[in-house]
């Protein structure tokens, strides 16, 4: 299974999704003009990890910034890691945010209330 | 010659940190967001107040970019962005053209979540980030609901019919500015 990497640009985020340790990354901004173009592959990845690999996943979510357009599509990927979850997969989600952010805070709890499944919401220590 | 001093006085308010008319298109919009955070960087002390304002104005610029296309077709793909602030806060402006037909569904859009408390809003946001579907632009109809309740304000806004089919659209949000700690 591919190890997804993409580059972060202005408008988009850094991806790892690394198939052999189970951890996957994203960070920095998630603004893209087409968003599901974007995400499209991301859940599409997640799909294939549940059927052929479907070992533990560790999510880290670091946005700095992202768009309200941004935010659906990231709840289709949280919930593609929710349907392992709900297949006994051990899965867990952290979502950092700066100390000061509280509108980071405030979207990670709206995320942890819709999901009911393992999420951190994490203070980046400077 | 076109007078310039004119309408430069016209705009010659110190307040004024960024003033655009003209394409507002993905590209134009990324560029203006990135004018906009260097002169936060300089103006802004409070990470908190820097990265609110940045955010709503993201949110702004792009729905003025999503909207744009479809609804000014006779008037181009134009738009006006205005960013100011003085001691007490900023203010975020955008200004577009839009059909009359679509006035009312929008008033009343933003009517309704001026409406909302707090717990209400979050409630709303929830209900359309969990229930709606995509647009065929890939929005999640979100952007005015994330405005209110980042800016915790009212969504200011104006129409001013300019013919039988168009009319001008303002949206101007203010977010307040911590007073800043001057060290001595």
């Amino acid at each position: 299974m591919e190890h997804l990497q993409l580059e972060a640009t202005p408008t988009s985020a850094y991806i790892d999704f690394n198939p052999t340790t189970g951890k996957i990354e994203m960070s920095g901004r998630s603004v893209p003009e087409n968003p599901l173009e974007f995400f499209n592959p991301l859940t599409n990845w997640l799909e294939t990890y549940h059927k052929e690999i479907a070992q533990p996943l560790s999510f880290d979510v670091k946005l700095e910034y992202f768009n309200t357009s941004s935010s659906k599509c990231l709840l289709d990927v949280f919930k593609k890691i929710l349907l392992m979850h709900r297949a006994g997969i051990q899965t867990e989600i952290t979502w950092w945010c700066e100390e000061f952010d509280d509108d980071m805070v405030e979207a990670g709890e709206d995320y942890k209330e819709m999901l009911n499944m393992p999420f951190n919401i994490k203070i980046i220590e400077e | 010659m076109k007078n310039y001093n004119g309408i430069y006085n016209q705009m010659d308010d110190n307040n004024f940190m960024l003033s655009y008319k003209g394409k507002v298109g993905f590209v134009e919009v990324t560029s203006l967001l990135k004018i906009l955070e260097e002169r936060l960087e300089s103006s802004e002390t409070d990470p908190r107040t820097r990265k609110k304002v940045y955010n709503i104005a993201m949110e702004c610029y792009q729905n003025l970019s999503h909207h744009l296309d479809s609804t000014t077709a006779p008037f181009g793909n134009k738009g006006l962005v205005i960013f100011e602030t003085d001691d007490q806060k900023y203010t975020i402006a955008t200004g577009n053209y839009i059909f009359n037909e679509k006035i009312d569904s929008l008033k009343q859009k933003i009517d309704h979540i001026n409406s909302l408390d707090k717990v209400a809003m979050k409630e709303f946001y929830r209900q359309i980030l969990e229930n709606e579907q995509y647009s065929d632009k890939g929005t999640a109809g979100l952007g005015f609901i994330d405005i209110a309740r980042k800016s915790e304000s009212q969504l200011a806004y104006n129409f001013t019919q300019c013919d039988a089919h168009i009319s001008f659209f303002t949206l101007s949000i203010d977010l307040k500015r911590v007073p800043q700690t001057v060290i001595v």
